[in-house]
């Protein structure tokens, strides 16, 4: 508590250093003066008084100085003195400043606005409960590939599984509908009992399936999604006059999904899979797509084991009939971004090797820079400077440049990310969570903290490791640069290049497997 | 408190506190003075120790100050022993006297071997 208190009232002392000044030194002028009265009165000459007590009390600057340690933060003070100075000698050099500064902005802003497609698509959870236990299932046939289930496949895993909360087959295809504003064709899903079970999703309002919507022969149902609801049925809550006709039937709206729910396949409709003739025959007919949620404590390694011993034993059980060797599961997530997993991550990877193009740059520059301030160093150290000082004045400039450059790289990447979206192709899975979000300016902020040290005590060690005497005579000289300078500086011009080169060959296989993962057709051959 | 290491300071503080409390509000010059009668003039007390003291005990709440006007009508800011001051000394005056005891014991000749 005590100390708290004192910090709070030094962290204040930085900020009213005069007022405190000021009343510190009539302080010590009263307690001069008394002393010196003392004197007086034991009998010295006027001049021996002030002397002796001047003695006495040692230093009075130094004593100021020790006060003002004591009542201020001397880190804190420290750091706002070398920023202002950092400010004040970026300021003096606007031309370096600019560029660094623009060049950090480019590399930051375009790796922000990588990472913020890659964190929406592939690591931002589903929006989902639970998401982790949503997986997709797929049936794996004898030349090791993934296909579509078939209906008695997908009825004899879910009543025999003893990990599932729910299991559910849907199939999305294009619906022509009547009967909103305008006919529109529109990608409908044909969704099993307990599908919206699975997803863990019910709808805003109205009612979800009931079990007598979900049998053959009854009148037909159908959920619509928020955006169709609001474009085409005017947004009116009152549901009961809703009649869609499609598909040779006419449906009753039941009720309307969430803002933003539109799984599978950017969905808007779905429609109970048992008003349709079930099919218990053929076990090569592939037409299903699976989803499935686990118990809780439930892990995807055990389900998949368990339905690994199913599959084999309904092959066993049905031979020649059954396609299905083996069973797969991926979690929902890893399944919707399968494809583009790789080729994101590429991207990332490419971004990542063009900051380190930029920063090569910068510090290129704040090399230049630091050479030609290589005597007002060695002036500095001569004088006394400490080494952690100057280290420091460097790192604070680094700061100011990387934290410029990041405020402007994050507002470049917001610009950035909606051009990303517009440009990216239709199929890339969840686009709608790409934003710039807190965990992307989370990831914008420790981007900029680590190039900031590391470019600062680049320049820094590389700036005060010179010998003080040889420094201020080759600055004496007015050369450009001396020795080391240029062997440094070449260094960086050769790293740089090789970065560039495998920034080139990267580029050239990112966009051969880019080609690759949109020229898969994305129809499918059943 | 905290800087137990800084033995010096320690005890510097603690004598501020003492006098304080027994002599009421009282300026820096007061303080030095009557610390360094009370040591026998053992200890000299100049503006580089005192002051950075005052104002450590001032942050930590146990001494207050104010500008007020000394006998001869000088302008002097007078040091006032607060509540918490006063707590904070009965506590370091009972931990001192322990510890000056315990040495003592250490000290004291011969007894461990009788």
């Amino acid at each position: 508590m005590r100390s708290l208190r004192a910090l709070l009232l030094r962290l204040g002392g930085v900020f009213r250093k005069t007022q405190y000044d000021a009343d510190l030194s009539s302080e010590l002028e009263s307690h001069l003066r008394m002393h010196i009265e003392e004197n007086l009165r034991a009998g010295m000459s006027p001049e021996e008084a002030r002397r002796q007590a001047l003695i006495k009390l040692g230093g009075v600057e130094q004593t100021k100085e020790m006060v003002r340690e004591r009542r201020g933060l001397p880190i804190l003070e420290i750091l706002l003195r070398d920023l202002r100075f950092g400010a004040r000698m970026l300021a003096k050099n606007a031309g370096f400043t600019l560029i660094a500064v623009f060049t950090l902005a480019l590399g930051i802003g375009a790796t922000t606005a990588i990472f913020s497609v890659v964190y929406g698509v592939l690591l931002r959870p589903l929006p989902y409960p639970k998401p982790d236990q949503i997986f997709q299932l797929w049936e794996v046939n004898a030349k090791g590939h993934r296909v579509n289930f078939t209906e008695p496949n997908f009825s004899d895993l879910r009543s025999t599984s003893q990990s599932l909360e729910g299991l559910a087959e849907c199939n999305a295809g294009p619906f022509t509908i009547t009967g909103g504003s305008e006919p529109t064709r529109t990608l409908a899903a044909v969704v099993s009992r307990d599908f919206f079970k699975v997803m863990g999703v019910s709808p805003l309002f109205g009612r979800g399936f009931h079990a007598e919507d979900q049998r053959e022969g009854a009148a037909p149902v159908l959920l619509v999604s928020h955006s169709y609801w609001q474009q085409y049925l005017g947004g009116s809550t009152d549901l009961s006059k809703l009649k869609l006709a499609a598909d040779h039937k006419v449906f009753s709206v039941v009720g309307v999904m969430p803002q933003g729910f539109r799984f599978p396949d950017n969905a808007d409709f779905w429609v109970p899979r048992e008003i349709y003739p079930p099919n218990n025959e053929s076990r090569t007919a592939h037409n299903w797509h699976v989803f499935g949620r686990m118990h809780d404590g439930i892990i995807l390694p055990q389900a998949r084991a368990e339905f690994t011993t199913i599959a084999h034993r309904l092959k066993q059980q049905y031979g020649q009939d059954i396609d299905m060797t083996d069973a797969a599961a991926d979690r929902l997530q890893v399944a919707m971004t399968g494809q583009v997993r790789s080729a994101l991550f590429l991207l990332l990877g490419a971004v990542s090797f063009l900051l380190l193009v930029a920063c090569a740059n910068v510090a290129n520059l704040l090399l230049a820079q630091a050479a030609r301030r290589e005597r007002e160093l060695a002036i500095r150290a001569a004088l006394g400077a400490d080494r952690s000082r100057l280290v420091w004045q460097f790192l604070m400039e680094a700061a100011l440049l990387c934290g410029m450059g990041g405020v402007i790289g994050v507002f470049a990447a917001r610009w950035g990310v909606d051009a990303l979206v517009g440009l990216a192709p239709k199929e890339l899975p969840r686009l709608d969570s790409v934003s710039l979000n807190l965990p992307v300016l989370l990831f914008a902020l420790s981007l900029c903290i680590l190039l900031a040290a590391g470019l600062g005590i680049l320049t820094a060690f590389r700036a005060t490791s010179g010998d003080v005497r040889e420094a201020l005579a080759e600055g004496g000289k007015q050369q450009a640069g001396g020795q080391r300078e240029q062997r440094i500086g070449r260094t960086i011009v050769a790293g740089q290049l090789a970065i560039t080169l495998v920034l080139l060959v990267g580029a050239g296989l990112l966009g051969r497997s880019l080609m690759r993962v949109l020229s898969v057709d994305p129809v499918l051959r059943a | 408190m905290g800087d137990k290491k800084d033995v010096w300071q320690g005890t510097l503080a603690l004598m501020v506190l003492k006098t304080l409390q027994a002599l009421g509000p009282l300026h820096g010059y007061g303080i030095a003075r009557r610390i360094e009668q009370t040591s026998g003039d053992l200890l000299a007390v100049n503006y580089g120790t005192l002051y950075p003291a005052l104002l450590k005990l001032e942050q930590e709440g146990y001494i207050s100050s104010e500008w007020g006007t000394s006998d001869n009508n000088r302008k002097a800011k007078y040091y006032k022993l607060t509540r918490a001051g006063r707590k904070q000394l009965e506590k370091e005056a009972r931990e001192w006297e322990q510890t000056t005891e315990i040495l003592a014991r250490f000290l004291a000749p011969g007894k461990e071997s009788a």
